[in-house]
């Protein structure tokens, strides 16, 4: 995928597809440790001991109520192509929690690209379920989350398009004013 | 043959504006890895990729390619055109996929050749 | 999360709903697996939700499916309108999303160059 935005959006279909009624996405930057670290965390029905070391396996099929797939393969990859790492913690009947970490400033790491379009679509075409999304950047926090969404916007669905819009947009505002989702390094070749 | 001259050949969309086209290419390479591009790219080649985000300006830079052209019809972001500009690098986008606008580039006289 | 914001569009959207039809009667399914999120199903997704805004449809949900395995025809969109066979759209692009949503779900009519398949 050219975004992880799409990786992103990838591994939490896997969650709504485990039956999972919340799923928190978190994602860390630490400049001085060059560091960025992406957590998927659902309550979905977990994955079963005897598959889990072979999770991230591309040939391991999804065709049965398994669904797992391609997108935890080409997610390890990514991480790896930029010294980094994929791990999946999972306990059947309680919920899995892949963490995914990058050189945040490494030529390879694929960028961000559009949290607003993935958080997006996610609650509008998932309206019954909870979603928490956490962005911090060297201690700067950028946040939003379902269950306050609701409560504001009482008799209105989550799936209303204006919804929709306010997710895109809230979270590009947001993140644009942490500063997030930057190579701080690199960029220095273009000053 | 002269960038300026190769676009018009092959048809490509130039995606800058006010950026000198006359530099003469000889040498291509292609990939979508930025780290590949940046150990064995050559002055002067003529890269090709799909990727589109503002570190390959950063890239032409550092190993001062003759310019970018995007493949597949990748439409470059808006800050990596703002900062081609600023730097003066080229940047082309065809509608053929990598694979056919090399080999046309190579029935050009743009070769891979180190 | 800009609180200030969301209430205002609560206040804008409870006046329109009471122009809207209670009944959720069409459905249209994207494809969300894997290949067709590398597809570009993401764009195509938001265009069908922004062309509904648009066209004020009031009476369509929108879900998503995994993978259906015709990983080449991605992004595939299905749509279920009451009293018809399902019919699959194929390598469908923002723009073409678009134009399902104005021609099959608001004018009822099939853009036939779209389709993959259709439910005999």
């Amino acid at each position: 995928m050219l975004e992880l935005s799409m990786h992103i959006l990838d591994i939490a279909q896997n969650s709504l597809a485990a039956g999972s009624t919340r799923v928190e996405i978190r994602i860390w930057e630490n400049l001085p440790e060059d560091l960025l670290v992406i957590e998927v965390k659902d309550n979905g029905r977990g994955i079963p001991g005897e598959m889990l070391p072979r999770v991230m396996d591309p040939f391991v099929t999804s065709r049965t109520t398994r669904p797992v797939g391609l997108g935890l393969s080409l997610l390890k990859e990514a991480a790896e192509r930029c010294e980094g790492c994929l791990e999946v913690h999972s306990e059947e009947g309680r919920g899995t929690k892949v963490v995914a970490r990058f050189r945040l400033d490494h030529f390879d790491r694929a960028p961000l690209g559009d949290m607003g379009a993935t958080m997006g679509i996610l609650i509008s075409g998932n309206p019954e379920v909870d979603f928490l999304y956490e962005h911090q950047v060297d201690g700067q926090t950028y946040g939003l989350e379902t269950g306050e969404m609701r409560k504001i916007l009482g008799p209105i669905g989550l799936d209303d398009p204006s919804v929709l819009r306010f997710v895109q947009q809230d979270i590009q505002t947001g993140l644009k004013k942490i500063g997030a989702a930057t190579f701080p390094k690199i960029m220095e070749v273009l000053r | 043959m002269k960038l300026k001259d190769l676009a018009e050949r092959l048809g490509w969309e130039l995606k800058t504006r006010n950026v000198p086209l006359e530099a003469e290419v000889q040498t291509g390479y292609s990939s979508d890895l930025l780290s590949d591009v940046l150990a064995n790219s050559i002055e002067g080649d003529l890269w090709v990729t799909r990727q589109t985000h503002l570190n390959i300006v950063a890239i032409a830079v550092m190993r001062d390619l003759s310019g970018i052209l995007l493949a597949n019809g990748a439409e470059p972001d808006p800050d990596t055109l703002e900062k081609a500009a600023e730097k003066m690098v080229p940047i082309f986008r065809t509608t053929l996929p990598t694979f056919e606008v090399v080999g046309r580039l190579y029935q050009l006289g743009v070769t891979g050749a180190r | 999360m800009n609180v200030e914001e969301l209430k205002k569009i609560r206040e804008k959207v409870q006046k329109e709903m009471e122009l809207r039809s209670g009944e959720k009667a069409i459905k249209i399914v994207v494809g969300m697996g894997t290949c067709g999120i590398a597809a570009g199903a993401r764009p195509v997704m938001a265009a069908i939700k922004d062309e509904l805004a648009k066209q004020s449809a009031g009476n369509v949900t929108v879900i998503q499916s995994g993978c259906a395995g015709f990983c080449e025809q991605e992004p595939l969109v299905d749509v279920l309108r009451p009293g018809e066979k399902k019919v699959t759209y194929g390598k469908v692009t923002p723009e073409k999303a678009r134009k399902i949503v104005v021609e099959h779900i608001v004018g009822g009519r099939v853009p036939g160059e779209f389709v993959f398949a259709q439910e005999k």
